[in-house]
């Protein structure tokens, strides 16, 4: 019969003394009952006296450290050409990206926050093509998570009515009254950021909704058929998503390209010094 | 000055106090990175650096055993010192055979020249386990060197190779067996006391 690894272990450790518990039981049973056993630990044991009693070499020489030891490493080729460059090519890039990515962030989070009203105008408004939206992975989901939920749970609890299984013309009236007030609201946003486009679309959305009631029940039950499919996780998002991306299109397609170029260039930049400056590093080795 | 003392002297650019601290600890050391480098010369680069390294990064030690912080040093000296000997091959640690391959066989410890009773006179039972110790794994050696030749036990070593215990016991148990199986050429060699050294 063989000795299996695990038991060779068991034999090692024991030998250490570095056994306990059952283990430690199972193990001194096996030794006592088993003559195999008690021949492989023997050897052990006398393999581990043999290494012990390797003599021990002196040292050939004072390994005692110099002044110049300690500069001599210090100045060891750092590459600093390299490393700078690609240290500086981090920095622009990080640059640029905040730029890109940042502001488009800063505007979603603002008008998802600052405007409630504004979201149900919008939910009202926004059709089918915004259920399609959803379903588009954006960096502006991602990022304006905090923004969102906030908006999400004003927009909850201004919204029950709209939840609510038995709605009253009246809710819808008072609906329609907010939604003219986002005429201002709209305005507001579109200042400095936003383009006319939305600017019009908040007017014909409020007027189109105060003028005719009917008009409001229709955007209203149109509103009902896209909320049901929205999981409690992701309705608001869909809606922060599209009107950012009207509002926005003209702007970024306009900055976009040298914002890309310039992200390409940096990134570049950055692989190119690095991998540079650790080619250099070991063959200098 | 004890060795509280001298650290943090030291940590204030007092080399005069890590000197004494490498004094101290330079035969421990050097006693490593020969077990396992196995050669005087690289096991001497191995060494200096370790102690150029401690020194400048004596601010990671948090206290505990200086003893594991330091041979924690050495073994990731030594590993480099092998990195470094690989991209710039010298001689083979490992005999190799005709077709340039590594021997796997104990007959190539077998020096036909030099019979074991010479082997005796030249007192090389340490070398014979030097020879014994080349033929494991680069981890195994050190496993076995920092238990059986540093006295350490398995947490401490564990540390130092930054491994579980699990692996340390395992790779432990495999090395020995695998030094038993060599030792068992230089049988002539050993001290009578360990003659009897057989097969299981």
């Amino acid at each position: 019969m063989q000795i299996t690894d695990r038991v060779w272990a068991q034999l090692s450790a024991y030998l250490d003394g570095e056994l306990s518990g059952r283990e430690l039981k199972q193990v001194r049973k096996k030794i006592q009952t088993d003559p195999l056993i008690q021949a492989a630990l023997e050897q052990l044991k006398i393999t581990k006296q043999i290494l012990q009693s390797a003599p021990q070499i002196q040292a050939p020489r004072n390994f005692t450290l110099k002044p110049e030891m300690i500069e001599v490493r210090s100045k060891k080729p750092s590459f600093p050409g390299y490393r700078l460059a690609a240290a500086a090519m981090s920095f622009l890039l990080v640059g640029v990206l905040i730029l890109d990515f940042g502001g488009i962030f800063y505007k979603g989070a603002i008008s998802a926050v600052s405007s409630p009203e504004l979201f149900e105008v919008q939910l009202e408004s926004i059709p089918e093509s915004a259920v399609d939206a959803v379903q588009e992975p954006t960096l502006l989901n991602a990022v304006g998570e905090v923004a969102e939920e906030q908006a999400m749970a004003e927009y909850d609890e201004d919204s029950i009515s709209v939840e609510a299984p038995a709605i009253e013309m009246e809710t819808v009236e008072e609906e329609a009254a907010e939604v003219k007030t986002t005429e201002e609201v709209a305005e507001s946003l579109v200042e400095g950021t936003a383009g006319e486009e939305q600017v019009e679309k908040a007017q014909d959305t409020g007027t189109a909704t105060g003028a005719d009631r009917s008009q409001g029940e229709d955007d209203f039950q149109s509103t009902e058929q896209i909320l049901p499919s929205q999981t409690p996780e992701t309705p608001p998002v869909v809606i922060g998503y599209y009107s950012e991306d009207e509002i926005h299109e003209p702007e970024r397609s306009a900055g976009i390209s040298i914002l890309r170029i310039l992200e390409i260039t940096f990134g570049l930049g950055v692989v190119g010094f690095s991998a540079a400056a650790w080619a250099k590093r070991r063959k200098s080795r | 000055m004890d060795l509280k003392d001298q650290i943090k002297n030291s940590l204030q650019g007092d080399l005069d106090s890590f000197n004494q601290i490498v004094l101290e600890y330079q035969n421990l050391v050097y006693n490593q990175a020969y077990r396992i480098i196995g050669e005087p010369d690289a096991a001497e680069d191995a060494a200096q650096e370790a102690f150029i390294s401690a020194y400048q990064k004596l601010h990671t030690y948090r206290g505990g055993s200086f003893k594991s912080w330091l041979l924690r040093i050495v073994s990731n000296a030594c590993y480099d010192e092998f990195r470094r000997r690989k991209r710039q091959p010298v001689a083979p640690l490992y005999p190799e055979n005709q077709n340039g391959n590594e021997t796997e066989s104990v007959s190539w410890l077998e020096d036909t020249e030099e019979k074991p009773e010479e082997f005796v006179l030249r007192n090389e039972l340490s070398e014979a386990i030097q020879i014994c110790l080349d033929r494991l794994e680069l981890e195994f050696r050190t496993i076995v060197v920092l238990v059986d030749l540093q006295g350490m036990d398995y947490a401490s070593a564990s540390k130092v190779i930054d491994r579980p215990l699990g692996t340390v016991k395992s790779r432990l148990a495999r090395a020995r067996r695998n030094l038993k199986d060599c030792l068992q050429g230089f049988r002539e060699l050993l001290p009578v006391e360990f003659r009897h050294l057989g097969e299981v």
